[in-house]
């Protein structure tokens, strides 16, 4: 049986750019605890529900909000299609309480971590960094800026390692999320000297990490040569 | 945010070029982007190219100098490079990174870009045309 991702995507994607509606899509398996790329059939019922809980967010308009709702669920099976409340275009979320069955008050924040390897996993970290900040209740601006900073460590890895991990986490009092670069490379020599204004590198704008540290509330770096290199970059909500 | 593999799309509009890209860019298909680009301008009759980001939701320091390395080189090749639909969380966390796109036009969307290269046109051909009553 073919993968009901790929139907689902498609039908976001009337609505929504490709690579927006791909996102859009993944997140929610993420945050379904589902893996990426393969939902089952009989999972299509839950993945449609929480979907459509994200989707004012995206789909801003109530009226394609609602066409785009239903079209998701001519996909279900006719027994799961009842089961679900009717796709009545609904006021944005901030304004009313949803009346879904249940509803993700207290949504848990997600962290996790992504091991770095590819380019691919680099635009998983900053995914994973920026759905994390969206639960904390970032702004989109801070959303982007925290993903944007994700982006740069992670790439940094990826760059001048090769093999890392990104690990992203939610601090309590003051509530904050927490990025931390971690690798096993041949370290940086001198810190002082990557973090200075005028330092440029091979691959960058030499902005790399100097713009994180100011994206973020604050940034350390612990570097040993030979022993690896680890950065924590964390950002609290204001 | 997915992971753009494929080759983008370059869509020629009468004299112009339009790279519309969307998502993170893997570092092969920058590098064909780039080529692609420069092939299309080295033809000929390529006047203006913009480069639609609208669909960009990071854009890293790595991702901003592949981006202001494409527009340099078209501008190089005397071509006006136009980059349009920066995303306003996108610009501002540009700014507080401290990078900038030196050198290169941006606009609000792609309709302002294909404006602005109209006008530059048009006053070329002004300036062009003065240039050539001076001498007379």
């Amino acid at each position: 049986m073919p993968d009901a991702t790929d139907a689902v995507i498609e039908v976001v994607a009337q609505y929504l750019p490709i690579g927006i509606a791909r996102a859009v899509v993944k997140s929610t398996l993420r945050r379904m605890g589902l893996p990426p790329e393969r939902l089952e059939h009989d999972e299509l019922a839950g993945f449609v529900s929480t979907l459509e809980q994200s989707l004012p967010m995206y789909i801003v308009d109530p009226e394609r909000r609602g066409e785009c709702v239903g079209k998701l669920r001519e996909l279900l099976p006719h027994a799961q299609r009842s089961a679900l409340p009717s796709p009545r275009p609904r006021a944005p979320a901030r304004e009313k309480p949803r009346p879904s069955p249940a509803p993700p008050a207290a949504e848990p924040p997600a962290g996790g971590t992504v091991r770095v390897r590819t380019a691919a996993d680099v635009v998983d970290a900053c995914d994973l960094a920026r759905e994390t900040a969206r639960r904390l209740g970032f702004s989109l601006l801070d959303q982007t800026k925290i993903a944007t900073a994700t982006s740069e460590l992670a790439r940094n890895i990826l760059l001048y390692v090769g093999d890392g991990e990104v690990r992203v986490a939610t601090l309590e009092s003051p509530r904050a999320i927490q990025i931390s670069a971690v690798d096993s490379g041949a370290g940086i020599p001198d810190v002082g000297l990557v973090m200075n204004a005028s330092y440029r590198s091979r691959t960058g704008m030499g902005m790399g990490l100097k713009g994180a540290r100011r994206l973020m509330s604050d940034l350390e770096i612990q570097s040993r040569v030979g022993a690896g290199t680890t950065i924590v970059a964390t950002k609290v909500l204001p | 945010m997915t992971m753009q593999t494929a080759r983008i799309p370059i869509i020629g509009l009468y004299a112009n070029l339009i790279v519309p890209i969307q998502g993170a860019i893997a570092d092969d298909v920058m590098a064909q982007l780039q080529d692609d680009v420069t092939q299309r301008i080295e033809r000929g009759d390529v006047e203006g190219l913009v480069i639609d980001v609208s669909g960009i939701q990071i854009l890293d320091s790595y991702l901003t100098r592949n981006l202001r390395d494409l527009a340099v080189t078209a501008r190089l090749m005397g071509v006006t490079a136009v980059v349009s639909g920066l995303r306003p969380a996108v610009a501002v966390t540009l700014i507080e990174m401290g990078l900038e796109i030196p050198g290169v036009y941006t606009t609000l969307n792609l309709e302002r870009a294909l404006e602005l290269l109209q006008e530059t046109r048009a006053e070329e051909a002004r300036a062009l045309g003065e240039g050539e009553s001076d001498r007379a």
